[in-house]
């Protein structure tokens, strides 16, 4: 751990509770909060979300040593975890049984 | 009275217990095997002050190549991924205003998606609500840092290879799409925030082959600017609070 990464993980964190904070440091409280700010609220997160997805499943053709050759199977991993999160609802099986095919299918 | 109160956040904690004890193993384990020297400290640091799970989770991605990314960028990013904590605190702010300043701060800054579904949907009043909502808050806090540091020291033990581990990332962000998606008003942003990324990615792979990690910031300005534009078509009547 360099010196960046423990200044990256503070700045990280320091915005995570500004933004907790944000209402009660800004909002009196009877005033309605701006308008643009429950809509950003609630787009931006489903956007950046779907963001991550793409970026971290495409993100494994990357990687040096396995490049285009792990596209196919990180779509099968995605797949399966999405079909398996939308009926069992269970984050864990989801995330374990995608990773493990993912990893195991090399 | 005050055991009794305890008690009864515990048992609404309950739920939260393991997702929050497994999800936090994940986080540590994807921790400790992919950035080098991370381990259980780096772990508990990391839970404790933040306790977000996407943002934990993007935050191993962005660590392991940390070259790539100035504090400024790291800032931005931490900013779009966690905007929805800015409207959290909108139904508790006349609940906490009369409360004592550390207790105030302590529960604003452990407000949780999952923390706050239990906490909105309490019906308590005075005193008893108080220790109510620090014992939820402080419950859910403690499940999420004993299972990073569970996670991050099993992951720096564990012998077999574990190449394509860091799909797990992939996976977690997978599972919170599904969970948005099951609510249609969120189709729209995210297929704007996918086409867009997919879109950027394909530039990054003609033009910038190699420098994937730096391809969110253009994302995202783009992303935000078309869900801008369409604000007037996204928003719903309903929505609209007066």
């Amino acid at each position: 751990m360099t010196l960046h990464q423990w200044l990256m993980i503070s700045v990280m964190a320091l915005v995570v509770i500004l933004l907790r904070a944000f209402p009660f440091l800004l909002l009196s409280g009877r005033k309605r909060p701006p308008e643009l700010l429950f809509y950003l609220g609630k787009v931006l997160t489903a956007a950046a979300i779907a963001m991550l997805v793409v970026y971290s499943v495409f993100g494994v053709m990357d990687y040096p040593a396995s490049g285009w050759t792990a596209l196919p199977r990180a779509l099968l991993a995605g797949t399966v975890t999405a079909l398996l999160q939308w009926f069992l609802k269970n984050p864990l099986v989801s995330i374990v049984s995608g990773t493990a095919v993912f990893m195991l299918l090399r | 009275m005050f055991l009794k109160t305890v008690r009864a956040a515990f048992v609404s904690s309950m739920p939260v217990l393991m997702g929050y004890l497994t999800m936090g193993m994940a986080f540590g384990i994807l921790l400790a095997t992919q950035v080098k020297g991370a381990n259980g400290l780096t772990a508990a640091v990391m839970s404790f002050f933040t306790i977000s799970g996407s943002m934990q989770f993007a935050a191993v991605d962005m660590l392991r190549s940390a070259e790539d990314y100035s504090l400024f960028l790291t800032a931005v990013l931490a900013l779009v991924i966690n905007i929805r904590y800015a409207v959290y605190g909108l139904p508790f702010l006349r609940t906490f205003r009369p409360y004592p300043r550390p207790l105030k701060y302590y529960l604003i800054g452990a407000l949780t998606d999952e923390t706050y579904a239990i906490e909105t949907q309490d019906r308590r009043r005075g005193r008893d609500k108080r220790l109510y909502l620090f014992c939820v808050s402080f419950f859910d806090h403690m499940y999420w840092v004993a299972g990073s540091v569970a996670g991050a020291v099993l992951g720096n033990m564990i012998p077999f290879d574990t190449a394509g581990i860091d799909f797990a990332m992939a996976a977690l962000f997978i599972v919170v799409l599904v969970d948005l998606c099951r609510d249609r008003s969120n189709h729209i942003p995210a297929a704007v925030g996918a086409v867009v990324t997919a879109a950027v990615l394909g530039v990054f792979l003609v033009f910038f082959p190699g420098h994937f990690n730096k391809l969110l910031l253009p994302a995202m300005i783009v992303t935000i600017a078309i869900l801008l534009a369409l604000r007037k078509k996204l928003q719903s009547p309903a929505e609209v609070r007066e």
